[in-house]
């Protein structure tokens, strides 16, 4: 250590330098206390023994300023004095940190820098501890940031700014342990998400990353609803540890049928609202979370609500009823639903409910995820194209190719095709941004071929609901018995150096056919009402030809871009 | 370094020193133990006189500060006797009468020529 001795008295310096040298220590000499600032500048003592009276500058007025200048450091100053009284011995402590009294007993005075020695050391180990906390902090902080953008990207995307949303999500931490997923569907009409991971911040939102890539994927490739939840309760089962799940409110919303249909587990009460706000219904979770049961035990059974338009539907995640106040009180359901008592316009009620729960935390701290979303019915119409951006110059992909995809009996009774079908004419950037067209083309023509081809139902039968009911009985029915039959899919895709193409796609059942007109025109005729049964009308709108061969047990449709 | 003056002085050394602490001061000291004690009659020498100075000046803060100094510096070589007699005048000089004050000094002056002489047969 080095050591400097600040004292006037020569005799003094001399005696004590000695007394410290033979302890191991460097010493370096003042004379008074404007030479031991000067000193402790240029020679950075790790002690100081600073006599009080001191010519020029005296030891409290110059401890007072070297303090200043070690700022964080801590630099013991040990005041040597002859003074006795408690109360100048007590003043030594000030500005100093000890004092040693004169005449020097040298066994004290070791121990004294022994011990200022033990506690620089542990400063300076604090110190640096701090400062690699500090460090690390920001280092997590900067990864946690980066981490977050990408998270966002992943789970907060979809259309969530679509005009009949408004949401919030209030991370307690950076990372979100609440996820809120919506996505157009290719055939019209809009998958919702809201989950609510077992704890929060990043063990939390880790999981949310599959989930919302099996949710956007599945989407877009027109999976329905439950397939995707059957394939995110898979995915969370197997990669959530024990303990682990999410809670999920989830909603398939048809702007057509003005309806939506919920499958909920572990989350609270969603309120449904007329316009008018004159009715209210509370619909209640009848699942367990999704990530807790195997996929033979999953239920996927949905429950299904009529939305007219201007209704809403009001989804939260458990941290607003679970939200506290300073006094540990729990904002509750009945607070809840008295906001919905009180007669606001519709219009105001997702505010209200964000400012009441707001007002009632106060200041008191959060202790999880707050998440509500409010989801109206719209017309389709109101809402902004769902075209996904083609990326400029991207020629990639197969731009001349066929298939033929034919399906038997089995396949028929348990695979739904479509998917993979998408997926196929999906690699072509062209047909991409089509992707909702040709959603309903292909989905509405195989449908035909099964329905009206392989099971012979006769469409008439959906004019009537008590016939609509009969219709799928029957559907199940055939299906079920189904002993022969088949479905060939053909599709083929030719490109004209990329900048427009044609895609055929050719459906063909084994059924017997009907009798169809040679022409479509768009008013049905008395004879084509057979072919507003099989949705042709709409579909003739969507291609550039339609046409029906042979006994009509095969429909080639040609679909042209740009 | 004889004079006239301090004939009769006495040099028993237990009366002017803690001879115990005396002794631990030449064993700290080693062989730097006479440049101690040089440099401690060098600082000291000119004190008498400045404190007598101090007094015809009637200037009683020159005269705690010598006093004070005085002090350390014999306590520190284990001179008590002369130490309490230093602090006795430092004391002294913050009361309003300078009445004791010469004869303190004189003491003082006394003692220490004690004190110097025993610190001198010490290293010579």
């Amino acid at each position: 250590m080095k050591i400097l001795i600040a004292d006037d008295n020569t005799s003094d310096r001399l005696l004590l330098k000695k007394i410290i040298s033979k302890q191991g220590h460097t010493v370096i000499e003042a004379e008074n206390g404007k030479l031991a600032i000067d000193s402790y500048v240029k020679e950075a003592p790790d002690i100081i023994l600073m006599d009080v009276l001191m010519p020029e500058l005296d030891g409290k007025e110059a401890a007072k300023e070297i303090k200043r200048l070690a700022g964080e450091d801590l630099i013991p100053i040990i005041f040597l004095t002859s003074l006795v009284d408690a109360q100048s011995l007590a003043d030594c402590l000030e500005s100093g940190d000890d004092f040693l009294s004169k005449p020097y007993n040298h066994i004290i005075l070791k121990a004294k820098i022994d011990a200022f020695v033990r506690m620089r050391t542990m400063h300076a180990t604090l110190q640096k501890q701090r400062d690699t906390i500090v460090e690390n902090n920001q280092h997590m902080l900067h990864e946690q940031h980066v981490a977050k953008a990408v998270f966002d990207n992943v789970a907060h995307s979809g259309c969530l700014n679509a005009a009949n949303i408004k949401y919030m999500l209030s991370p307690l931490a950076v990372f979100n342990g609440d996820v809120l997923l919506a996505a157009r569907k290719p055939s019209g009409g809009m998958h919702v998400f809201l989950g609510d991971f077992t704890g929060h911040g990043l063990p939390a939102a880790i999981g949310a990353m599959p989930m919302a890539e099996i949710f956007y994927g599945m989407t877009a490739k027109g999976f329905g609803i439950r397939d995707i939840l059957r394939e995110i309760n898979l995915k969370l089962k197997s990669i959530l540890p024990v303990g682990f799940f999410c809670c999920a409110a989830v909603v398939d919303l048809s702007f057509t049928k003005r309806s939506i249909s919920m499958w909920m587990g572990g989350v609270p009460d969603c309120y449904l609202l007329s316009d008018a706000g004159r009715e209210f219904k509370s619909i209640r979770s009848h699942h367990l979370p999704l990530g807790v049961l195997s996929s033979e035990k999953f239920d996927d059974e949905m429950t299904d609500h009529a939305m007219d338009i201007g209704d809403r539907l009001f989804m939260w995640s458990d941290g607003i009823i679970e939200a506290r106040n300073a006094e540990s009180e729990m904002f509750g359901e009945d607070r809840l639903l008295s906001i919905f008592q009180r007669e606001l316009p519709t219009d105001d009620l997702f505010e209200a409910v964000k400012s009441h729960v707001s007002d009632f935390v106060g200041e008191s701290e959060r202790d999880d995820d707050t998440t509500i979303i409010e989801l109206r019915m719209v017309e389709e119409s109101e809402l902004e194209q769902s075209e996904l951006v083609m990326e400029q110059g991207t020629v990639t992909g197969p731009s001349d190719w066929s298939l033929e995809y034919e399906l038997g009996v089995d396949s028929l009774k348990h695979f739904n095709p479509l998917p993979l079908l998408m997926h196929i004419m999906m690699e072509v950037p062209a047909l991409r941004v089509m992707s909702g067209q040709l959603f309903t083309v292909v989905a509405e023509l195989f449908s035909n071929g099964l329905e009206h081809g392989v099971l012979n139902l006769d469409s008439s039968l959906k004019s009537t609901p008590s016939g609509f009911a009969e219709y799928y009985t029957l559907r199940q029915q055939r299906l079920d018995e189904l002993k022969k039959g088949f479905i060939k899919v053909s599709m083929k895709h030719n490109s004209i150096g990329g900048r427009s193409g044609i895609f055929t796609l050719s459906i063909e059942d084994s059924g017997p056919g009907f009798d169809y007109p040679d022409k479509f025109v768009q008013v049905p005729s008395e004879s084509q009402k057979k072919l507003c049964g099989r949705g042709i009308p709409l579909i003739y709108s969507l291609c550039h030809s339609l046409e029906y061969v042979g006994s009509g047990n095969k429909v080639v449709a040609e679909i042209h871009w740009p | 370094m004889t004079n006239n003056k301090y004939k009769g002085i006495s040099l028993d050394k237990a009366s002017h020193f803690d001879t115990e602490a005396l002794s631990m001061l030449e064993e700290i000291m080693e062989d730097e133990f006479p440049d101690l004690i040089q440099v401690y009659i060098a600082d000291s020498d000119p004190r008498v006189n400045a404190l007598q100075q101090a007094l015809d000046a009637k200037d009683c803060t020159q005269l705690r500060h010598i006093s004070h100094s005085f002090k350390g510096a014999s306590g520190n070589i284990a001179a008590l006797p002369l130490a309490d007699l230093c602090f006795k005048l430092e004391e002294d000089a913050h009361g309003d009468s300078l009445e004791n004050i010469p004869s303190l000094i004189s003491r003082i002056d006394n003692e220490y020529q004690s004190v110097r002489s025993i610190l001198l047969s010490l290293v010579s």
